[in-house]
């Protein structure tokens, strides 16, 4: 059995006949490059968030919150991880379905990932960063009830900072789902349009 | 002609040899088209940043491999534990020469990732300083390599037959 011989009898694929050659890709195209700048997007998100997880880490331990630093990273941390999970998830299905396929697909991912995403966004906003924040305080100020509430009433000043802190925090993670989910589903809503157009 | 039909006939062009390369490091549907896929996908990326210094084809090449050898990084699965009968793509009544072809890639998947890039530059007519380019190891040692590596690629396929 000659090597060679073989090797040249495999490129007249006989054995994949049943496939879609080349994968469609070639109608692909516009996907990718959606794909391609949203990948930037999530790129420049997590860049953004090891500054500003950081800076928050920096300036807590500064005060003296590490726990609340230490959580907050950790938020930040999980975010990244499920956005790169998605993008692969979005990525599996680029060459293999047509193009209107894949971007009614990414239509739907995406819906359900802003979903998932606002619902965990309430969950620590309402829930998380108070519990945090109220368990740092009476830790800084060595209270032996950590969940007690009566610092707000001892100053109502705490109560303030509360609110900038769950504000601050809504406005960067809102505007960060708007900047990188909403405007890649408005691209893809926008692309599916033209398409059904045509 | 714009990028994108430049790319189809990049991408019908080199069809084969991607279609090869996937074919030698995966032993399932599955995996083939995952790596297929990201092939595809990093040419188009990188299409744009080719600057003509070596040929077109090494150039793909390199990319087609370097795909290869960090998916099976990803994976961290080597083929040696895999399940050489799941080929499923292969149609099931096959000829004797198909059944050949076939024994080829299995016997190719045997080998480590390196062995397999050796094999397959070499079964593609490549001379031993376009396979030094793609692959960065030195000429003299190509040589060498590729004479070691045909010997346990016969070895492995005689076996296979017995």
């Amino acid at each position: 059995m000659d090597l060679q011989e073989l090797w040249n009898e495999s490129k007249t694929p006989k054995v994949i006949s049943n496939y879609k050659e080349p994968f469609e890709v070639v109608k692909n195209h516009q996907s990718i490059d959606v794909l391609v700048s949203f990948e930037k997007r999530l790129k420049y998100m997590f860049m953004i968030n090891i500054i500003l997880s950081i800076v928050i880490l920096t300036i807590y331990a500064y005060i003296n919150l590490y726990e609340l630093a230490s959580i907050l990273l950790i938020i930040f941390i999980i975010t990244n991880y499920i956005g790169f999970n998605f993008l692969k998830r979005i990525k599996k299905n680029r060459f293999v379905l047509s193009l209107k396929e894949y971007l009614e697909e990414t239509a739907t991912i995406l819906k359900s990932h802003i979903k998932f995403n606002l619902y965990a966004l309430m969950f620590v906003l309402l829930f998380v960063l108070p519990c945090l924040y109220v368990i740092s305080i009476n830790s800084l100020l060595k209270t032996t009830n950590l969940f007690s509430i009566d610092v707000f009433k001892e100053d109502p000043g705490l109560l303030v900072g509360l609110g900038i802190s769950i504000i601050f925090s809504a406005i960067f993670s809102l505007s960060v789902l708007y900047r990188v989910y909403y405007h890649t589903l408005k691209k893809v809503n926008e692309e599916l349009k033209e398409l059904n157009i045509e | 002609m714009t990028k994108s039909q430049n790319f189809n006939v990049f991408i019908k062009e080199y069809n084969d040899v991607i279609y090869k390369v996937c074919h030698s490091y995966t032993n399932n549907r599955e995996d083939f088209e995952d790596y297929y896929q990201e092939i595809c996908y990093q040419l188009w990326r990188s299409l744009d940043s080719f600057k003509g210094k070596s040929k077109l084809s090494t150039w793909v090449y390199r990319v087609a491999l370097n795909v290869c050898f960090l998916q099976l990084k990803k994976k961290k699965r080597t083929i040696e534990t895999s399940d050489f009968g799941s080929v499923d793509f292969v149609e099931n009544d096959i000829d004797e020469k198909e059944e050949n072809i076939q024994l080829l890639y299995t016997a190719i998947r045997r080998l480590s990732p390196t062995e397999r890039a050796l094999i397959i530059l070499f079964l593609e007519g490549k001379s031993y300083k376009e396979m030094s380019e793609i692959l960065g190891i030195t000429v003299s040692n190509i040589g060498v390599k590729v004479n070691r590596t045909k010997s346990k690629l016969k070895k492995i396929m005689k076996s296979k037959i017995d």
